[in-house]
């Protein structure tokens, strides 16, 4: 790398030592012609610091770039506050992306490179600045200004790397082709530059979140509306200490299943699976239709509310009708395998730790809490209301969908945003069943990390008070605020629906 | 209204003459609030002792939160005010300084529907003895409060066998009964009863009744009631409360035959309430 | 007709009535799958021997079958109904794998051999083969399969009871004489760190020197008793081979247990079940977690857990009382309720977050401050142990614990309480007599309830002090005898750790299942206790109140 004094920057190739070769010559600074007077690199000598006699300061790395012969090209992802003279020195920090710049008029700056912080202005002594240096651990500098003398600074600079921008919008990394969110906190080299954009995390919770409760909720309420409105009493006393018990279970338990026994077995059975959605529905049709249509000498044996017995077998006749169809449909639609098909035409990647199995498992873990509080809710609307309704000529479902759901729509909601703070916040499943990757994909096939998962994974590792550390303190914060406020709100739509009843 | 308050006026007036014996609560322009709700007004009132007075009047008008100020049990409620003064014994319990813990030994209290602890028949009784520090006397003595007491209250030959099952293996009148023991083992010298009968059945009533009758030899007793026939049966002194005031305080016989206001004859005969 | 039936709303009662039979489809489900895949690990599996179309043979037990996958089959045999079976063939250290898939179609024969014997081995995981010789000091005693299948348990009672020895030198003589070396270096440090470099203080030094020299002595002399005892029983070996002929001599100190589950009757497999079972629980684990016992991680649970409740009821109890009993009910008292519904709702793993950043860094660091500073920066306190976890797991169940009380004060009839009063009776007396014997069962119930929440928790244990594999127990014959500092093996971080970071997961599997099927027995089991509790305790107050 070359600067000029006419505001140049050649950037050559040493590859053949005794050939140089130009790769690239661009402009570095805004105005296009200031002279460039201080150029150095960043520990890790990716980045390239360029001062110019403007008093701008600006970095560029090289990325890959497959439209040049040579393959690389320079860009320029970091501006930084200007000094208003010639910048005259420059040096980095051996500890990590930070770096001092010093100008004609005695004025030091301590900045960040991927923060693009100016962590401090000093204004030392009123004479140019001819050189800085940092001391080996970066907590100290030494500068010569141009009368000779010499002042050291201690520098107290714990976490530079951190601002609103770098935690929660996009960053151009040292390396990368453009500004994105990136988590990845640790590198094997010292010279790593730690990024730490909480956003692909955040992504991920929303996005197992999501699933889960795609899966949870119309069970958990169907489940609840048929426990406390349409099933025989002698079966509700067998359901529910059997979802008491499925909400005893550990999460490391439906973790474990989740990663070694259902995602694998997914991933075999998927496309039976997702027909399933559709081929439960027309069997339980079927079975209401042909039950309905019974000579009525038949149902009178049967009183009602134990349509759950005949649903039970209905429901494994459905499994195995998915199962005989999934490979059919894969086989003849799909044409051949369900992966290669998604790679071919919606250009998805398939995981076997996904969040479709998230998605089963965590739904799984909050089913019972959903499903307690909704039947809560649903038994709390006084028997007089449903009563009135059935004596003016209501049907059951009418009287459930009319009267008591409406009733009890905020015990509802309450559950749903219990269930909601319980998904955001459960850790080993995710842990288990994901594959751990913090990246930013919606799709339903990939994995991903959550907030939760990535404190447990990283904390053990990260030394007390350093800024991996704090970053994970955030990050636990802003869950516990989130499911704080969800709780909270929960919690008083409750308080208030059970007053509401407890007179009547 | 007004009227109402000078019949109250003239009421006040008379009941100084009616009343014979040592008086052993007096009650002095006891004014009663819950939060800003009055709920007892301007209560003046003499209950003599070694009688049965009974305090009747339509649901709401204060006679039960009245039978509570006597023992200060009203205080259990948050937000609540005392204004006036009730005097036993010639002291004033609501005098700053009133140790509840010993006014309400000196009271025993029946409550409508019969609370026995989840203990044995003899641990119930004996419960008042040991929080007060009798229990330590000796097993002899606690034995003879207890049967004492049980005798009292006419349940110990149905209980005697029977002192180390739980309380709640007993029936509902047989419950009240053991109330009104562990009531009588801490001999108070005051006992209030809060519609003590109204969920037993007749002959459960008509044992308690008796029992009434009995107990007044040697206690003041204070007994709310719902029911008018009960009233006439057991006391001697009736008061009549509507709308958190006393309307009116005389001898039962007089408050039954020839009550001196129209509301109360409208509400003995069973106009209204 | 077809209004009508829509609006009737059969077919959505049926729906409903899906969404639950869905739901518990699949709790049994869970619970079936992990208890018939658990019991397979105490049971001796037959072993299989199946020769393939070319030749070769394979021996060992099946673990599992499935369709073929498709991409491993041609078009024209995708529907066919292929399985493919995976069997266990152990021999990690002469195959360098131990599980492999075999096809139906390539199977030609499929045998149970008598003699087929599973040797169970401290490493390199089971063996599968015969038992050709029995050989002592290299020169073979006893020869041919029969005989030296019936011959193998008398010689496996000598190198089992040299083993024993062996382990009662090293484990309490030695461990002993450890703990006083340690302890005396403990000293030393001290003195130094105190440093006043007097005559005094290098007198003593040397003393205590002279002190760890004497103790090395003894060390040595038993150190050369272990070693001449392992030299004994390492003459004794067997001589095997596995099913294509490959001869392998194993040491019988390093054989766990070896049988021939193809000749055993009903009976002996049940023996040799309870034997598994009895290993399970009591034996320290092997093999990096995977096989063994899991001891440490029974111990470390419960003592865990007993001691979170030693915190969690006292303190959850007392605030129970305090916002029924005593505080004003208003809009503060509504207000911390729900701030402890809340707390209930709060991750797991912000609890831990919470543990390690106050109770570890903060007062741990604080302790050994002050308390032990010689040892720094090697931490004392400040770091993970079962003391802070279990801190953190009370906080964790705290609102489980209040929520149960007050619902069981509540329960308590007004009744009583006013009856006590009215006997005269104070405050404290009633909460004394009346109202904390009438809530007992609650109380009971929500520490049952805690106990299977902690017991079941992992996310904060993760971080505040729980290992894979923990040098010593929490609790153990030197003084002070509870090592609250310690850090300690977890049911629940078991399953996490065998199942999901070792490095022969299909190896794992196992063992991973079974300490499922414990776990999930021991939390249904607290759970069910407490459900019949608060049935009781309904019942009974419903009953007292007429």
């Amino acid at each position: 790398m070359v600067g000029t004094s006419n505001g140049w920057l050649n950037y050559i190739s040493l590859k053949e030592k005794d050939s140089p070769q130009l790769i690239q010559k661009i402009n570095p600074t805004p105005s296009g012609k200031s002279a460039i007077t201080s150029l150095g690199f960043i520990i890790g000598d990716q980045s390239l610091i360029v001062g110019d006699a403007d008093g701008n300061v600006t970095s560029w790395m090289r990325v890959l770039d497959e439209k040049t012969d040579y393959g690389w090209k320079l860009v320029n992802p970091h501006n930084f506050d200007s000094h208003n003279a010639a910048v005259t020195s420059f040096a980095g920090s051996l500890r990590n992306k930070s770096f001092i710049t010093g100008d004609a008029k005695g004025k030091i700056y301590l900045e960040h490179l991927t923060s693009e912080r100016t962590l401090i202005e000093l204004s030392g002594k009123e004479q140019p600045v001819l050189d800085i240096a940092f001391s080996p651990k970066g907590d100290g500098a030494i500068v010569l200004y141009s009368d000779g003398t010499i002042v050291t600074y201690e520098i107290i600079n714990p976490h530079p790397e951190i601002t609103i921008q770098t935690i929660f919008g996009k960053v151009w990394y040292e390396g990368y082709l453009k500004p994105e969110f990136v988590w990845q906190s640790t590198g094997g080299t010292d010279d790593f530059e730690p990024k730490f954009s909480l956003v692909p995390l955040i992504i991920g919770t929303l996005k197992g979140t999501f699933y889960a409760m795609l899966f949870a909720i119309p069970l958990a309420l169907f489940g609840a509306l048929y426990t406390s409105q349409f099933s025989h009493p002698a079966i509700r006393n067998y359901i529910k200490p059997a979802v008491e018990v499925m909400a005893a279970l550990p999460s490391v338990v439906i973790g474990f299943l989740a990663g070694l026994w259902l995602a694998p077995l997914l991933e075999r059975i998927l496309p039976g699976v997702l027909l399933m959605f559709i081929v439960l529905p027309i069997i339980i049709a079927l079975g209401a239709s042909f039950w309905t249509r019974l000579p009525s000498k038949f149902k009178n044996k049967m009183k009602p509310g134990y349509e759950l017995l005949f649903i039970f077998p209905l429901i494994i006749l459905a499994y195995y009708i998915a199962q005989w169809l999934g490979p059919i449909f894969e086989f003849y639609v799909l044409g051949g395998d369900y992966r290669t098909w998604l790679m071919n035409n919606l250009d998805e990647q398939y995981d076997q730790r996904n969040s479709i199995v998230v998605g089963f498992a965590m739904g799984f873990a909050v089913i019972p809490i959903i499903f307690t509080i909704c039947e809560d809710a649903l038994s709390s609307i006084p028997s007089s209301l449903t009563s009135a309704s059935l004596a003016l000529g209501a049907t059951k479902w009418e009287t459930a969908t009319r009267i008591v759901l409406p009733s009890a729509s905020p015990g509802i909601f309450s559950a749903v945003m219990i269930g909601f703070g319980r998904a955001v916040g459960e850790t080993m499943i995710v842990l288990m069943a994901t594959g751990n990757t913090p990246i930013l994909s919606f799709s339903p096939f990939n994995g991903m990390r959550t907030l939760s998962a990535n404190i447990a994974v990283e904390i053990p590792e990260a030394p007390y008070q350093g800024t991996l550390y704090r970053v994970l303190f955030l990050a636990a914060t802003l869950l516990f605020i989130l499911t704080f406020i969800v709780n909270t709100v929960a919690e008083i739509v409750r308080q208030r629906l059970r007053k509401k009843y407890a007179d009547l | 209204m007004k009227e109402q308050e000078l019949g109250l006026a003239q009421q006040t007036e008379k009941q100084k003459g009616t009343h014979s014996g040592k008086i052993k609560i007096d009650v002095n322009h006891l004014n009663f609030y819950y939060g800003d709700v009055i709920a007892l007004n301007d209560i003046n009132m003499k209950i003599p002792s070694n009688n049965v007075s009974a305090l009747i009047g339509p649901s709401g008008c204060g006679k039960s939160t009245f039978l509570r100020t006597l023992n200060r049990m009203n205080e259990l409620i948050d937000d609540v005010k005392v204004e006036g003064e009730i005097i036993i014994d010639g002291q004033d319990i609501y005098k700053s300084g009133m140790d509840v813990v010993e006014l309400r030994k000196k009271i025993g209290m029946i409550f409508q529907k019969s609370n026995p602890f989840p203990k044995s028949v003899y641990d119930n009784v004996a419960f008042g003895l040991r929080i007060g520090g009798l229990g330590k006397k000796s097993k002899n003595e606690l034995d003879e409060i207890i049967e004492r007491s049980l005798k009292q209250a006419a349940l110990w030959e149905e209980v005697k066998d029977r002192l180390n099952e739980s309380a709640f293996g007993l029936s509902g009148g047989q419950q009240q009964r053991l109330c009104i023991a562990r009531a009588l083992a801490i001999e108070p010298e005051i006992l209030l009863m809060d519609e003590p009968a109204s969920a037993l059945d007749p002959i459960s009533t008509a044992k308690i009744e008796e029992l009434i009758h009995e107990l007044k030899k040697n206690y003041t007793i204070v007994i709310v009631t719902h029911n008018l026939q009960q009233a006439a049966r057991v006391s001697d002194y009736t008061a009549f409360f509507y709308l958190g005031s006393l309307v009116e305080l005389d001898k039962t016989s007089k408050i039954f035959t020839n009550p001196s206001n129209k509301q109360t004859e409208d509400y003995i005969t069973g106009r209204f309430g | 007709m077809l209004r009508n039936y829509f609006k009737s709303g059969e077919i959505f009662i049926w729906f409903t009535g899906m969404g639950l039979g869905l739901s518990l489809i699949m709790i049994s489900g869970l619970l079936l799958l992990i208890v018939a895949n658990g019991k397979d690990y105490f049971w001796a599996n037959e072993v299989v021997q199946l020769t393939k179309s070319d030749g070769n043979k394979i021996l060992g037990e099946i673990v599992k079958e499935e369709p073929v996958p498709k991409l491993n089959l041609p078009d024209s045999l995708w529907n066919q109904g292929l399985i493919r079976k995976q069997l266990k063939i152990g021999n990690r250290d002469l195959y360098g794998f131990d599980f492999q898939w075999i096809d139906e179609r390539e199977v030609i024969r499929t045998e149970y051999p008598e003699y087929a014997t599973t040797i169970e081995r401290m490493e390199f995981g089971n063996f599968y083969g015969f038992i050709k010789e029995i050989l002592v000091d290299g020169i073979a005693e006893v020869k041919g399969e029969q005989i030296a299948a019936d011959k193998i348990d008398s010689y496996l009672d000598i190198t089992s009871s040299l083993r024993d020895e062996m382990k009662d030198v090293e484990k309490s003589q030695i461990g002993r004489i450890n703990y006083n070396i340690e302890n005396l270096r403990l000293q030393i440090k001290k003195i130094e760190f105190v440093g006043k470099n007097s005559e005094k203080d290098l007198n003593k030094i040397a003393q205590i020197e002279s002190e760890i020299a004497d103790q090395n002595k003894i060390y040595e002399t038993l150190r050369s008793k272990v070693d001449s005892l392992n030299q004994i029983a390492l003459k004794y070996s067997i001589y095997c081979e596995d099913v294509n002929g490959r001869g392998k001599t194993i040491p019988l100190l390093n054989i766990v247990r070896v049988y021939q589950p193809n000749n055993m009757s009903f009976l002996s497999k049940l023996g040799f079940s309870f034997s598994k079972i009895r290993e399970f629980i009591f034996d320290d684990p092997r093999e990096s977690n995977t096989e063994g016992g899991i001891f440490p991680a029974i111990f470390g649970t419960v003592m865990m857990v007993l001691l979170m409740s030693i915190f969690t009821v006292p303190f959850g109890v007392l605030a129970a009382l305090y916002l029924r009993e005593y505080a004003k009910q208003g809009p503060l008292v509504r207000t911390v309720r729900i701030a402890v519904n809340n707390l209930a709702g709060v991750p797991s793993i912000v609890f831990g977050v919470f543990g390690l950043g106050f109770f570890i860094y903060f007062v741990g660091g604080t302790i050994d401050q002050l308390f032990f500073p010689e040892v720094l920066p090697t931490p004392t306190w400040g770091t993970g142990g079962i003391l802070w976890a279990s801190l953190t797991l009370a906080l964790l169940t705290m609102p489980v614990v209040i929520v149960a009380t007050e619902e069981a004060l509540t329960q308590i009839p007004r009744g009583m309480r006013e009856a006590a009063l009215a006997l005269g009776a104070t405050k404290w007396q009633v909460v004394r007599r009346i109202i904390l014997p009438a809530a007992t069962p609650g109380i009971l119930t929500g520490l049952i309830l805690a106990m299977a929440r902690a017991a079941g928790e992992v996310a904060p244990l993760m971080i505040t002090g729980v290992v894979k594999l923990a040098p010593s127990l929490p609790f153990d014959s030197y003084f002070p005898f509870f090592h609250l500092d310690r850090k300690f093996m977890h049911l629940g971080f078991h399953i996490y750790d065998v199942g999901f970071q070792s490095p022969n997961i299909e190896a794992a599997m196992p063992m991973v299942y079974t300490t499922t099927l414990l776990l999930i027995l021991i939390v249904v089991l607290l759970n069910i206790t407490a459900m019949v509790i608060r049935a009781n305790l309904r019942k009974k107050y419903k009953s007292s109140t007429f």
